[in-house]
């Protein structure tokens, strides 16, 4: 058959005419735009808090949180100071690539809905490779952190795993709407898995932070057992609060105020000199 | 929401607005299942927004959204390899099926063409597809394919002439193909 009539065959069976295409405006599609821009609150590299689980940061890196990255960095941190501790709306979620306490984990902030719809955005963005956002269901750590699992069985995967279901019923899975109701005070039991820790280190990190947010100058005697008690508090009471650490010239007149660095590889925190803030 | 925020949503709500439904139907057009192409439409413009940096202006982000859908693709059919399925065939046979004012004869010719497209190579496939189907230039289907005009107009040159001599066989079977309750399906075939 002449190849030119073969092609006008081929375009006349186009399964999909190019004058018949779906709007952008049709429900599906403005629904899937907000999803995706939605994402962004959780997007890898631009507005997510921390990604944890089993990445490691350079052993070196240092994270000086000096009063004016800190301001510009975190927005409204007076409202978040204020809700990091009700504990029916949790800051930060686990959310695991597989129903398996051992799998690779990332940690999420919840910044709106609930700890299912915080994981499901991650797993729209791509952050567990090109697949479809499973079905999650939210469970609660023994850290008491919340967890969030792939599942095609619902809360159900909280039982096999041995951990607590979600205290509020109907928020537990993306089937429905979730309040966001899995607890995050501060972990009372040990830490058991890496995302355990790391949901121990953002809970103290969120109670610790608005505390040094909120004062023009920290004091370095004052900072020391503030963060000595919120350490303890959510449960790091092995990690150290060093001083100077050879990070800039010490405690002057000019920087007579303590910020903080964080040095989990270490299980340490920093207290960093600096000026005070204007 | 601050200015940059702002601006880069501003510029993917164009982006998406523009393209949308170019890339649904080119999503349509491969896969067997609505489902299937509603996963990749989103999961391609879930990866440009979050490259909206990388996104080239103008006349290149519609090849380059195609050039994202066709990895996205791949991915998702390697996943599906173990169900069988064979995009192009079925998905031509579920086109035919509602549409009932459609000329019987027209109908049988649909399918011929398609069981014909479907017996090639994949490469054959894409870029007479690209070419006939989403009716792009040779210079925005080697940004489709990461190949150069050049090759793009000795494929499609030879795609066609591959394809003129299967539409002629008439949708027989050429010895080393089998026929599923899906159309002719070669012999390790990826799908």
């Amino acid at each position: 058959m002449d190849p030119s009539t073969a092609f006008a065959r081929l375009r006349d069976a186009n399964p999909v005419s190019p004058t018949q295409l779906a709007p952008a405006t049709s429900p599906d599609a403005a629904a899937l735009f907000r999803r995706i821009v939605a994402a962004a609150d959780v997007d890898l590299g631009r507005d997510l808090d921390v990604v944890v689980g089993r990445t490691r940061r350079p052993r070196r890196r240092l994270r000086l949180l000096v009063p004016g990255v800190v301001v510009a960095g975190l927005v409204g941190a007076g409202a978040y100071a204020a809700v990091t501790r009700d504990v029916s709306k949790p800051q930060f979620v686990a959310c695991y690539e597989r129903a398996d306490l051992g799998a690779r984990t990332q940690v999420v902030s919840v910044r709106s809905g609930g700890p299912v719809e915080a994981c499901a955005g991650l797993w729209a963005a791509g952050a567990f490779g090109a697949v479809p956002v499973p079905g999650l269901a939210a469970c609660t750590l023994d850290s008491g952190a919340a967890g969030v699992f792939p599942t095609t069985t619902g809360a159900d995967v909280c039982d096999r795993l041995g951990l607590a279901r979600p205290p509020a019923p109907g928020s537990s899975t993306t089937t429905a709407p979730s309040t966001g109701a899995v607890p995050s005070g501060p972990p009372a039991a040990p830490a058991t898995t890496a995302a355990d820790e790391n949901a121990r280190f953002l809970a103290f990190r969120d109670a610790v932070l608005p505390q040094f947010l909120d004062a023009a100058c920290v004091d370095p005697s004052t900072a020391q057992s503030v963060v000595r008690r919120e350490l303890d508090g959510a449960g790091l009471a092995d990690w150290a609060v060093r001083v100077g650490d050879g990070v800039g010239d010490g405690f002057s007149a000019d920087r007579p105020c303590a910020t903080l660095a964080f040095r989990p590889d270490e299980r340490a925190v920093l207290l960093v000199p600096a000026p005070p803030r204007r | 929401m601050d200015d940059e925020r702002r601006q880069r949503e501003e510029r993917f709500r164009r982006l998406y607005v523009a393209h949308y439904g170019a890339i649904d139907a080119y999503c349509a057009r491969r896969t067997d299942e609505a489902s299937d192409a509603v996963d990749a439409v989103a999961e391609t413009f879930s990866i440009a927004w979050r490259r909206l940096a990388e996104v080239p202006d103008a006349e290149f982000v519609l090849p380059w959204l195609y050039g994202v859908a066709r990895r996205v693709l791949a991915n998702q059919r390697r996943g599906n390899r173990r169900r069988g399925e064979l995009s192009t065939r079925l998905r031509g046979q579920q086109s035919i099926g509602p549409d009932v004012d459609e000329d019987l004869l027209a109908q049988e010719d649909r399918r011929t063409v398609l069981e014909a497209l479907a017996r090639l190579k994949d490469s054959d496939r894409e870029v007479l597809r690209l070419a006939a189907w989403e009716e792009l230039s040779h210079r925005e289907i080697a940004q489709v394919m990461a190949c150069s005009e050049g090759s793009v107009a000795v494929r499609l040159h030879r795609a066609r002439l591959r394809l003129g001599k299967e539409i002629a066989k008439g949708g027989a079977p050429t010895g080393h193909e089998r026929r599923t309750d899906r159309g002719w399906r070669t012999e390790g075939q990826e799908s």
